[in-house]
């Protein structure tokens, strides 16, 4: 076996909320699909996820948001990935979002909301398509 | 060999391998219990009046009343809050007037862990989940115009149960109502947290002694108060199957009763204000099963481990929820008739109180349309189904006895697993039950994906199509008008008292009952978070080993 | 952050196999200090980083930690599991935690480990901690990369054997039984003292019984740490060499397997058939290399 460019994907549960199963199922099928996959628990704050997330020079950021909370949350983690030159990894989210949400948060640069229901099989393909390693 | 057992095998031999149209499959229930074509009276084992009984009598696989529904109806009892305390105020008033007769309080997630709405922690978080509460202020508009002593209310509230309570028993005593009137229950059920739900806040062992706190206050000056909802809604809905379900709460339930009689309770002081807390799901019959099941076995290890005097210390009392994570974001009005089959399995377990989802939950907290019809599905079932009319309708069937007995022979696996890791603090230390979670959970996820599991709308009869509901916003303004207010709240006291109640706490927290020294503190005007801080303080925060 | 983004960069240019070159830092006279922790998962090798890692924070170090994890063989993914349970290093800004899959390289060390901390010297990280995978070989070959070896386990996982595993006796330097706040540890103790081997340097190896996470005997664990120096100084030169061979050998493995990948074996195979000979076959693989 010999290392290709693998992609590098962080899960994390940012604020309060505790609902962990799906970022567990998530990160664990994640990891069948190939990709190295770091899930950071719950009860994150937006400085440490992009923090991590810098660290570990991830390809792909994965929220899980059920509490409500999400928009505070999200437009904290995009402006700090900004903040710190890290604006080019691929931010995506997951929980319980609805639609008008889903909209505002795609236009501040969340790449894809994936709602309850999702198949994984779709997030997969998702991310090997729009990571492209240089 | 039984007759019915030879008649069996040679009607399945002869009919079923014969038949032209062969069975499509292998059968099982979601929990993974095979089933057979047909079930038979040599299927259910226990003799009647041992192992299925009457109404009302050892073991209560019957139910624990002997006339159920036809002298009382379930309490229908719709989980709610939003916003602040003047929104969920005027929600709460909303569902007594459409019907409700029992309260039941979400809180958002700030108040969950005991923080306050002014703390940096809880920005973007305000009363998104539930209702805000960090003061005796908060509580006190949320429950202004409702009569606490005529109805009972339920408070979903764990990690900080003792302090919410407390804001609610004083609250109650400033209208003019005394303690030993009031009726509810707070869930306080931190066993769960650890394993599912994830809202703890302090280590294991001193939320415990806590919790026996709240069991021995109760006892004493809230004898109508169930101090504790031992809940096995969350585990459920964190992935876990039905038997694990009953088998998890069942043993934190026994612990909790180990741990109070430790502490020198007499069991039948505080085991007949012991309530519980089940989810229902979509494999209509083996919930029902379960239920059922659950009252045998608590009765009968009740009954074997303790021996109380008092039969009513051998009930089990419970609360049920339709499962929230059988619904569906795709065509969501289907999530009405899912509600439906839930309630209408809870009912016929024999439930003391139901909760009925709204169709909406997969976007956000119900609109007040859809908490009306989750409402009406209840008052159908009772009004117009006849279910009520005879309790326990289904017992005899064989299925169902066979399928109860099946749930209590796999509890008790799960119990002699849990005894050989060494109970339930080792197993969550070890981090046994999270496990277990975590892979029923991915399995089912497994299932789904391949189609061996059908979610209507989902993996089956998709549709291409733009939700048409109207969902509920929490406007922006909540969150900053109820920080304004704990601000000021926080202006208008006197801070020694606050302090040197605070004190008392921190000095008492390890060596007495901490309800007087609660009280003391929120009569004082000390908040939520300032309470859980000082706690926080004697006994640290919880870290949770990591299990995906 | 400037700084964290151009290692993390760095660090990805060289586990995806990018030439760092090492050559003046393997013969400079200014070394990491490189400890390697062993143990089988779940004896809370991770939790004691974090302690270990803090302290030295404090003493304004500037730490790294290189996290092994093991990457599935059939998916060939893998779950980095490992900087989770170090959540209270994150807002210390001398501290930096890089979870790395081992991408199959047998035993569990990835490939390009010892480039990997040349990096962070580079960068002024003095204390470089590398975590083993806990479940391969790895827990022997650590000893070929690291200064110091500590070897973790707990009394209570049921496999006093642990341990004693096949050479790990001949590597470690610091027994380190964690979690004792569960119960006693005496017996277990004793029956570790049994199998320890004296290494090479002078040094005994030392015994010692900390709780990671009640923060219990931390102190007494780096002090054991800091009596080691003076071995870490007398070694030095020869596991710098023990790395660069190391450094070597993962390189030509590297290289054998992304040429291996790309082979088909069923070509191979005719090869194999016409030349009747597999020393051939596999030489003309080989110095088929580019």
């Amino acid at each position: 076996m010999s290392p290709e460019k693998r992609i590098k994907i962080l899960i994390a549960k940012p604020g309060l909320d505790g609902h962990d199963r799906g970022a567990k199922v998530l990160a664990r099928s994640l990891m069948e699909a190939g990709f190295d996959v770091i899930y950071t628990g719950i009860r994150q704050t937006p400085e440490k996820i992009v923090k991590a997330a810098i660290q570990e020079d991830v390809d792909v950021v994965g929220l899980s948001v059920l509490s409500g909370a999400h928009m505070y949350h999200f437009k904290e983690v995009i402006r700090l990935l900004k903040k710190y030159g890290a604006a080019d990894k691929l931010v995506i989210g997951g929980g319980i979002i609805p639609e008008t949400d889903k909209k505002k948060l795609e236009k501040i640069g969340v790449a894809a909301v994936f709602g309850p229901g999702t198949d994984i099989k779709e997030i997969v393909d998702f991310i090997k398509n729009r990571v492209k390693r240089n | 060999m039984s007759i019915y057992k030879k008649e069996y095998e040679r009607w399945y031999k002869e009919k079923v391998l014969k038949n032209p149209i062969p069975e499509k499959s292998e059968f099982y229930t979601s929990s993974g219990i095979k089933v057979k074509t047909v079930y038979v009276p040599s299927d259910v084992k226990g003799k009647y009046f041992d192992s299925i009984g009457f109404p009302g009598e050892y073991p209560f696989t019957r139910g624990i009343h002997p006339t159920m529904y036809r002298s009382r109806l379930w309490t229908i009892r719709e989980f709610s809050g939003l916003g602040d305390a003047f929104m969920t105020n005027k929600r709460l008033k909303y569902l007594i007037e459409h019907g409700e007769t029992g309260l039941s309080i979400a809180f958002d997630y700030p108040t969950l862990l005991g923080i306050d709405s002014d703390d940096p922690l809880a920005r973007g978080e305000i009363g998104k989940a539930g209702v805000a509460i960090s003061t005796l202020e908060d509580m006190n508009t949320m429950l202004d115009g409702i009569n606490l002593a005529e109805i009972s209310t339920s408070m979903t509230i764990n990690g900080p149960a003792a302090i919410i309570w407390g804001f609610y028993i004083v609250t109650a005593e400033l209208n003019g109502v005394s303690p030993s009137s009031l009726r509810g229950t707070i869930q306080n059920d931190i066993l769960k947290e650890y394993m599912a739900q994830k809202s703890f806040i302090f280590p294991p062992e001193p939320s415990l002694k806590l919790v026996i706190d709240t069991f021995e206050y109760g006892s004493k000056y809230l004898p109508q108060w169930n101090p504790i909802s031992i809940s096995g809604y969350h585990i459920r809905e964190a992935g876990a199957t039905a038997v694990q379900e009953l088998a998890f709460t069942l043993a934190n339930g026994l612990t909790y009763v180990e741990e109070a009689v430790k502490r020198g309770l007499d069991v039948d002081d505080f085991a007949p204000r012991l309530s519980f807390f089940f989810d229902s799901s979509m494999d209509f019959l083996e919930e029902i099963a379960k239920f059922r099941a659950a009252r045998r076995i608590w009765s009968k290890e009740m009954k074997r481990r303790f021996k109380p005097k008092k039969e009513r210390s051998l009930w089990l009392r419970f609360h049920t929820q339709t499962s929230g994570a059988s619904l569906t974001a795709q065509q969501p009005e289907n999530n009405i008739i899912r509600t439906a089959i839930e309630a209408l399995a809870a009912v016929l377990g024999g439930t003391q109180s139901l909760h009925t989802n709204s169709y909406d939950e997969a976007y956000g907290l119900p609109t007040e349309k859809a908490a009306m019809i989750a409402l009406r599905t209840q008052e159908i079932i009772a009004y117009e189904s006849n279910v009520i009319n005879a309790v326990d309708p289904l017992g005899g069937s064989y299925y169902l006895e066979w399928l109860t007995d099946q749930m209590e022979e796999k509890v008790y696996e799960y119990f002699d697993k849990i005894e050989s890791i060494g109970g339930v603090l080792e197993g969550i230390k070890k981090g046994f039950f999270q496990k277990e979670i975590a892979e029923s959970a991915y399995r089912l996820q497994k299932e789904i994906e391949e189609g061996k599991r059908v979610l209507v709308g989902v993996n089956r009869y998709v549709v291409e199509e733009e939700p048409e509901i109207k969902i509920l916003k929490i406007p922006e303004y909540v969150e900053a008008r109820q920080i304004k207010r704990v601000k000021e709240y926080k202006k208008n006291r006197d801070m020694s008292k606050v302090e040197s109640s605070l004190n008392r706490l921190r000095l008492k927290a390890n060596e007495e009952n901490l309800m007087p020294y609660i009280i003391d503190a929120i009569k004082n005007k000390a908040t939520l978070g300032e309470i859980v801080n000082a706690l926080k303080e004697v006994w640290g925060e919880y870290v949770e080993p990591i299990i995906v | 952050m400037n700084q964290v983004y151009q290692i993390a960069k760095l660090l990805t240019l060289i586990e995806n196999g990018e030439e760092f070159d090492v050559s003046n830092m393997l013969i400079s006279k200014d070394q990491p200090f490189v400890i390697g922790l062993t143990g089988a998962p779940g004896t809370g090798k991770s939790t004691l980083i974090s302690k270990l890692a803090k302290q030295l924070s404090k003493q304004n170090k500037k730490v790294a930690i290189i996290a092994n994890d093991p990457t599935s063989k059939i998916s060939k993914g893998s779950l980095l599991g490992d900087r989770i349970r170090m959540d209270e290093l994150w807002n210390l800004d001398n501290v930096y935690i890089r979870s790395v899959p081992s991408r199959g390289r047998a035993g569990g060390l990835n490939y390009f480990v010892v480039e990997m901390i040349y990096a962070f010297h580079k960068f002024g990280y003095s204390n470089i901690f590398v975590e083993t995978t806990g479940v391969g070989q790895d827990e022997v070959e650590i000893a070929d990369v690291a200064d110091l070896v500590i070897n973790v386990s707990v009394p209570y996982l049921g496999d006093e054997i642990q341990s004693i595993k096949a050479g790990l006796n001949e590597v470690t330097d610091i027994y380190v039984i964690n979690k004792i706040d569960l119960g006693s540890f005496e017996t277990y103790a004793k029956y570790l003292y049994l199998a320890i081997k004296k290494n090479a340097w002078g040094w005994d190896p030392k015994i010692v019984g900390v709780s990671a996470i009640k923060n219990k005997n931390i102190d007494l664990l780096i002090k054991t740490i800091e009596d080691y120096v003076p071995i870490y100084k007398k070694k030095l030169e020869k596991t710098v060499m023990k790395r660069f061979s190391f450094m070597v050998n993962s390189r030509i493995k590297y290289m054998i397997d992304a040429k291996v990948e790309k082979t088909d074996m069923q070509e191979l195979l005719q090869d194999y058939v016409k030349s009747k000979s597999l020393n051939e076959t596999v030489k003309k693989l080989i110095t088929g290399i580019e």
